[in-house]
C-alpha cells in the first residue's frame, strides 16, 4: 500500500509541477486518504489496539500531600 | 509620490524574503532527503513502514511549496505545507513512543545520529518545519505582497526554485522505485528488497 501512496504522492507532485493543479488537488486527497488508513493500519495491533501498554506511570511518591 | 515609491520598495522586500524562505526551506528537506537514500543505499540502512510515511510527509510539504514556486502565493499552498508538517510530527511522535521500549520486533533501527535515532531526529524536524511555516507567517507576513508581486519579479529565486522543485520530484521518484522494490505491492519491511529476492522474514533470533 505505502507504494501506491508513494505512486499517488508522484502523480500529485508531478501534476502540479506541469500546471494540472485540479488533478494534482484529486490525487493529494486519495493520497492523503490512503496515507491517514496506512497509518492506522501500521500502528494497530489485534491484541492491544490503538494503545501502548508498554508505557506505563507511576507516582514518584507513594502518596500526594493531603491523600490518605 | 517617495511615499508610495518606498511602500512598493518595501512590498517587493517582503515578498523577496518570503520566497527565499520557501526556498531554503524546500533545500533543507531536499538534503535531508537525500541524507536519507545515502543511508539506505551506503549503509544498508532500509526504512521501515513508519519511516517511509515520514518521507512522504516531508514531500508533502515540498508539495506545497513548489505549487507556490509553480503557481504563485495562495493559502491553500501554505496550508498543505502545514497539515503535511503536522502529519510529520503525528507519525513520528508515534513512531518514537513505539520503539521507545524495546522488545521483541520493537527497537529503534538503524544508526543514531549525536545520540539521537530517526523517528525522534523526524519528531524534531517535524516540529522545526511547523515553527518555520508558523514564524513566516507571524514575523515576515507581507501577504499582500505576495499576492501583488509574482515571482516573475525575482527571476533568480524563479530559476532556483524550479531546479530545486524538479530535484525534490527526481528524489520522489527515486524514492517511489525505491518503495517498490523494497514492497512491491505488500507489506512493507527491513529485511530486504521484496522483489529482488531477499528475504521476507527476520533472520533467525533476530527481530
Amino acid at each position: 500500500m505505502i507504494t501506491g501512496i508513494f505512486i499517488l504522492m508522484f502523480l500529485a507532485t508531478a501534476s502540479g509541477w506541469l500546471g494540472w493543479r485540479r488533478l494534482a488537488g484529486a490525487f493529494m486527497v486519495a493520497c492523503i486518504g490512503l496515507y491517514v488508513g496506512e497509518f492506522l493500519w501500521e500502528v494497530w495491533s489485534p491484541t492491544t489496539g490503538f494503545s501502548m501498554p508498554w508505557l506505563q506511570g507511576g507516582l514518584a511518591v507513594p502518596s500526594l500531600p493531603g491523600e490518605a | 509620490m517617495s511615499d508610495v515609491s518606498a511602500e512598493s520598495r518595501g512590498q517587493r522586500t517582503l515578498a523577496f524574503l518570503n520566497y527565499l524562505y520557501l526556498l531554503l526551506m524546500m533545500g533543507v528537506i531536499a538534503l535531508i532527503l537525500t541524507v536519507a537514500l545515502v543511508f539506505q543505499y551506503a549503509y544498508g540502512e532500509l526504512p521501515c513502514p513508519l519511516c517511509l510515511l515520514e518521507r512522504l510527509a516531508m514531500f508533502g510539504v515540498c508539495f506545497g511549496i513548489i505549487l507556490t514556486f509553480r503557481h504563485g502565493f495562495s493559502y491553500q499552498h501554505t496550508g498543505v505545507s502545514l497539515l503535511f508538517a503536522l502529519i510529520l510530527v503525528i507519525v513520528a511522535e508515534r513512531q518514537s513512543l513505539l520503539d521507545i521500549y524495546p522488545r521483541p520486533g520493537h527497537a529503534y533501527i538503524g544508526s543514531a545520529i549525536f545520540g539521537l535515532h530517526m523517528p525522534v531526529w523526524a519528531t524534531i524536524i517535524g516540529l522545526v518545519l511547523l515553527f518555520t511555516i508558523i514564524a513566516k507567517m507571524a514575523v515576515i507576513g507581507g501577504d499582500r505582497a505576495l499576492e501583488r508581486i509574482g515571482l516573475a519579479a525575482f527571476p533568480v529565486l524563479a530559476r532556483a526554485g524550479a531546479i530545486v522543485s524538479l530535484y525534490v520530484i527526481l528524489l520522489l521518484a527515486i524514492n517511489l522505485v525505491s518503495a517498490f522494490l523494497q514492497c512491491g505491492f505488500n507489506e512493507c519491511h527491513t529485511y530486504g528488497y521484496q522483489l529482488l529476492g531477499g528475504p521476507t522474514a527476520p533472520p533467525a533470533g533476530g527481530t
